[in-house]
């Protein structure tokens, strides 16, 4: 299953993406727990990382989201999100950091993305037209 | 589309802020910037004894996580924690990987937290 979605314009359109992401993962996921809330956490936060860095708060900006879900062999389904921008590309290839100290405000939302996820990173996209976040999970059914 | 945070404040013999948030703490959510200016004056009134009922808080993101650090690193200067009344496993997890939930004590009701202020 893929899902795309694309939004820009205001704060409004991306609370209705939420909305919709949410039912969308407890659906294709088929579980109601606290997986798709994370997965939903997730997403929210990388779009939160590319408003205020990458955007500086411009809300016109388009961001443009594909949800690939997948399942295994092994009775697993894999998740995968790619999320792409338009703002100036970073240098290299970020990773989250791999610790926090106790009252650490910045990169917090980066750690925890890495934390719920198997896999994170943001780069920038070979063209140089933006960055890619790209997270990836693998659920247990 | 709604997106909003609830909050109601009350205070147990002036020094004890006993915060409820409900609905949605995200920077994206109708009453985040009130909810930060708020803690923002009981900090600077020097307030640092904070019972949080969380119950029917559904949702909190990393930003919301920031308020409460923010309260809490006020609290642990004071050599205490702030309280809190939550059983929602979405906000417990978040809080947990956040590795703020040290800073926090868990309790079952407003009466045990104003124990545990006034024996601390």
């Amino acid at each position: 299953m893929i899902f795309k979605f694309l939004i820009n314009g205001d704060e409004e359109k991306i609370i209705s993406f939420e909305k919709e992401l949410l039912a969308l993962l407890e659906k294709s996921l088929m579980r109601n727990d606290i997986i798709p809330n994370e997965i939903h956490f997730c997403v929210h936060e990388a779009i939160l990382n590319i408003i205020q860095h990458t955007y500086k708060w411009d809300f016109s900006l388009p961001i443009d989201i594909q949800i690939v879900i997948t399942d295994t062999e092994n009775n697993k389904k894999v998740i995968e999100i790619f999320i792409k921008d338009v703002g100036k590309p970073i240098k290299k290839e970020l990773h989250p950091p791999k610790s926090l100290r106790p009252f650490q405000m910045r990169q917090r939302g980066l750690y925890m993305i890495a934390k719920i996820m198997d896999e994170f990173f943001i780069k920038p996209l070979d063209d140089k037209s933006g960055n890619l976040t790209y997270m990836r999970k693998e659920i247990s059914l | 589309m709604e997106c909003k945070v609830g909050v109601r404040v009350s205070f147990y013999k002036d020094d004890i802020a006993i915060i409820e948030l409900s609905g949605e703490l995200s920077i994206f959510s109708e009453g985040f910037e009130l909810l930060s200016k708020e803690l923002n004056a009981y900090i600077k009134m020097g307030i640092y004894k904070y019972i949080l009922l969380m119950e029917r808080l559904r949702y909190i993101d990393s930003s919301g996580v920031g308020l409460l650090i923010r309260i809490s690193s006020f609290a642990a200067k004071k050599n205490t924690k702030v309280c809190l009344i939550c059983h929602q496993p979405n906000i417990l997890k978040i809080l947990n990987i956040s590795k703020v939930d040290i800073f926090f004590k868990p309790v079952e009701s407003v009466d045990e937290a104003i124990s545990y202020f006034e024996n601390v």
